[in-house]
């Protein structure tokens, strides 16, 4: 459920956008990926996480890459091309699938090293104590006066209990506390 | 995915997806048919062809959905096909999960404690699906037929009481969501379940359930896009001519 990173396809060759678009949604979704036909009609370009683009347009528009964190990954077609010294990631567009795929695949973990990948995400202390109490049959409201914390506070821990273990409903929350021995089956009556 | 038509043998369209079996089951054909396109089967069996291709498409592609061409399906055929859907899921789908989830409580593994949980979770999903689909064969199908005969007859006698007992709208607000738990007990089972040397049992489970869950979405997909829409565009003529 983490936010899906954003990218920036810039190509005035239609077909070039959507085959683009449509591999970069097959291989790695969730993206959000919008196409442009040139970088001059985006605004916010900051507000991009990966931008494709092609070697004129980023020669053209390279300042503007310079003050922000915005990865810029170059369109060629063929290998090797003179502006692949100072940037390194390039996508050959004339390559093969697996090709294409790889050199994409570059692009976007520059820019996003493992950020909520691979990583476990463990519930805190905090979260274990709203877990227990809602396997117990305890309410929203009588979970807040338990703990002495606020209405608001409960329901923010339930939704990352939920986001944590993809379990949403109160039954399936109380098989993973009872698997996991948060509770012992006498308590869940 | 590939688009299927109707000039296409129907084995192709099999293995194209071979999930699609039990939905050809559901428009009474059954596998044996030779060589046989889907413009053919469809004739002998008189099968509306357009739904036909509509529903195999919509099934095998998320994306695909042509509502235009459904819509002027007849909502009889719809309601025909929605109700041999359940009868699948309440007479083949469920019992096999419940056979496979017992064979594997019995399996004499160390760590049955979690199948047991999921067992007893699956028979709580299980009520909460049947009463759901209870409800709309015992209250909207019904009504949805009665609604388009009024329709047809272009008659308003009865319309009041007709409309004023059920509507879509009704069914809109009590058409919940009962695949939240479904979405548990599959994570539940590849998570936090192992199921000891009986590896198989439990991954057919899954298997199980996530067909389940895909078909349960086409399903739902249909009701809320197809059904609603059509029945309330009718509500709305037979209200019109009781004015």
């Amino acid at each position: 459920m983490s936010a899906s990173s954003r990218i920036l396809l810039v190509t005035p060759n239609r077909l070039v956008g959507i085959g683009l678009k449509k591999l970069l949604l097959e291989y790695f979704s969730p993206l959000d990926v919008s196409i442009v036909a040139d970088l001059g009609d985006v605004p916010e370009l900051r507000s991009f996480d990966v931008a494709f683009l092609p070697s004129d347009s980023y020669a053209f528009y390279r300042d503007r890459f310079a003050a922000i964190s915005t990865t810029p990954v170059i369109l060629t077609e063929g290998a090797g091309v003179s502006e692949s010294r100072e940037v390194p990631l390039t996508v050959n567009v004339t390559g093969t699938e697996s090709e294409i795929v790889e050199q994409v695949q570059r692009g976007l973990s520059a820019h996003r090293p493992g950020r909520g990948h691979g990583k476990a995400e463990h519930l805190s202390a905090r979260e274990v104590g709203v877990l227990r109490l809602v396997a117990r049959g305890y309410l929203n409201k009588q979970i807040a006066d338990k703990l002495s914390i606020s209405l608001h506070t409960v329901i923010s821990h339930r939704k990352n209990i939920t986001r944590k273990l993809g379990i949403k409903t109160v039954s399936g929350l109380t098989i993973y506390a009872l698997l996991n021995g948060l509770v012992s089956s006498k308590d869940v009556g | 995915m590939k688009l299927l038509t109707a000039d296409m043998k129907l084995a192709e369209i099999v293995h194209s997806n071979y999930l699609l079996i039990p939905v050809l089951n559901r428009f009474g054909i059954r596998l044996g048919f030779g060589e046989k396109t889907v413009r053919t089967v469809c004739r002998e069996r008189r099968i509306n062809l357009e739904f036909f291709l509509a529903i195999v498409n919509a099934f095998s592609n998320e994306d695909f959905f042509p509502e235009a061409r459904l819509r002027t399906v007849n909502v009889l055929t719809i309601v025909d096909y929605l109700r041999t859907t359940h009868a699948y899921y309440i007479h083949a789908q469920i019992p096999r999960i419940e056979r496979l989830l017992r064979s594997l409580a019995r399996s004499k593994s160390r760590r049955t404690k979690g199948v047991v949980l999921a067992q007893r979770f699956f028979q709580e999903y299980k009520r909460e699906l049947l009463a759901h689909l209870k409800r709309e064969e015992d209250v909207t199908f019904p009504y949805v037929e009665q609604v388009y005969r009024l329709h047809r007859s272009r008659r308003s006698r009865g319309s009041k009481d007709l409309l004023a007992r059920y509507s879509m709208q009704a069914y809109e607000e009590e058409h919940d969501n009962v695949d939240e738990k479904l979405d548990d007990l599959k994570n539940i089972l590849i998570k936090y379940v192992s199921s000891g040397p009986d590896d198989d049992t439990l991954n057919t489970v899954i298997f199980e359930l996530f067909r389940l869950e895909r078909d349960i979405i086409d399903h739902t997909r249909i009701e809320d896009t197809i059904l609603r829409p059509i029945v309330a565009e009718m509500e709305q003529a037979i209200q019109r001519t009781a004015r």
